[in-house]
């Protein structure tokens, strides 16, 4: 399965998707002028990925910046994560907030409450 | 509903509000053409800004939060003008100052009768609700809300209000037209969010 590789904007994240070295990741300021035409290829992605995932899948999201359009698109990612773990594929989601970002940590939580998937929110030290 | 207009601007209207902004510290002011790469160029004015500034991380990101959830907000409920040259264009002002306490962010922009109905309707819904209630609306809105055709998901003003601790204020000037002039007051208060800051750093 090819990578989806996409490089940081100042309005979208950086996102690297490879199955091959087992890096799923999603990292920056998330608030693209369209959420749909950014995000439809990540969730098309995973919808493919999933199909014959590696035996075990760790998504992490490191997001600095989250505009409300784009918490809409991710849990529409989430709930594809949710589907593949509710037929039998291992998957578990890191979350990551800066030190004293209570509001990225918060929708963390709010995600955690929603879907049905191993949920972890780490804080890291702010850069 | 697209008008010929004369240029309303935020800054007149601020007197109305006895808002004496060369009192203030101005980070930021804009007036003009509202789109996406708006928000790209405020970013990269406001990033460029603040690496001189003694503002927290967590007060500067809550400044961006705010402020591209006020330029989208314009973007999706704002009066469409035609210029002179016969295009179409939206218009919208941002204002962020910095007091002692407190940030406080103004966003100002045109709205017809409808606009102002939706508007008013997001401000009963905001009414009086406390951190936990929010958190429930957004959870609410998440589930449920769908993306528009407009790009939005209906949680922008309910993000401010929470990440806010709900101090959002609603204005509406008349015009000479049957439009009035929407100004959205936001204030992240400094004190609280410096004293998380410096409390964990302490820890």
């Amino acid at each position: 399965m090819n990578p989806l590789i996409i490089p940081a904007k100042i309005d979208s994240p950086a996102v690297n998707l490879d199955k091959e070295k087992q890096l799923f990741e999603i990292k920056g300021k998330s608030l693209p002028e369209n959420v749909n035409i950014f995000y439809q290829p990540i969730i098309d992605w995973f919808t493919e990925y999933f199909k014959n995932p590696n035996e075990e899948t760790v998504l992490h999201f490191k997001l600095d910046y989250l505009n409300t359009a784009s918490s809409k698109a991710l849990l529409s990612l989430f709930l594809v994560v949710e589907e593949a773990i509710k037929n039998g594929k291992k998957a578990q989601v890191k979350w990551y907030y800066e030190e004293d970002d209570e509001d990225m940590k918060d929708i963390g939580e709010e995600y955690a409450n929603i879907i049905q998937i191993p949920f972890e929110i780490i804080q890291i030290d702010n850069e | 509903m697209a008008i010929k207009a004369n240029i309303q601007l935020l800054t007149d209207y601020l007197r109305q509000l006895n808002i004496d902004i060369q009192a203030n510290n101005v980070i930021l002011l804009y007036e003009g053409e509202v789109n996406h790469n708006t928000i790209k160029v405020l970013l990269i004015t406001l990033e460029h800004r603040f690496k001189k500034s003694t503002l927290s991380r967590i007060v500067q990101k809550k400044i961006f939060n705010v402020l591209v959830e006020c330029i989208q907000n314009i973007e999706k409920h704002t009066a469409t003008l035609i210029t002179e040259n016969n295009e179409f264009c939206k218009r919208g002002s941002i204002l962020i100052i910095e007091k002692p306490n407190e940030i406080v962010i103004f966003s100002g922009n045109l709205v017809d009768q409808e606009q102002k109905k939706y508007l008013l309707q997001k401000k009963l819904q905001l009414q009086d609700k406390n951190k936990q209630q929010l958190r429930s609306m957004y959870k609410q809105q998440l589930i449920e809300g769908t993306i528009n055709h407009k790009g939005g998901a209906g949680l922008g003003f309910i993000d401010m209000a929470r990440k806010t601790n709900n101090q959002i204020d609603f204005y509406f000037f008349g015009t000479n037209s049957d439009f009035n002039f929407f100004v959205n007051r936001i204030i992240i208060n400094k004190i609280i969010y410096e004293s998380v800051n410096n409390s964990s750093k302490n820890r």
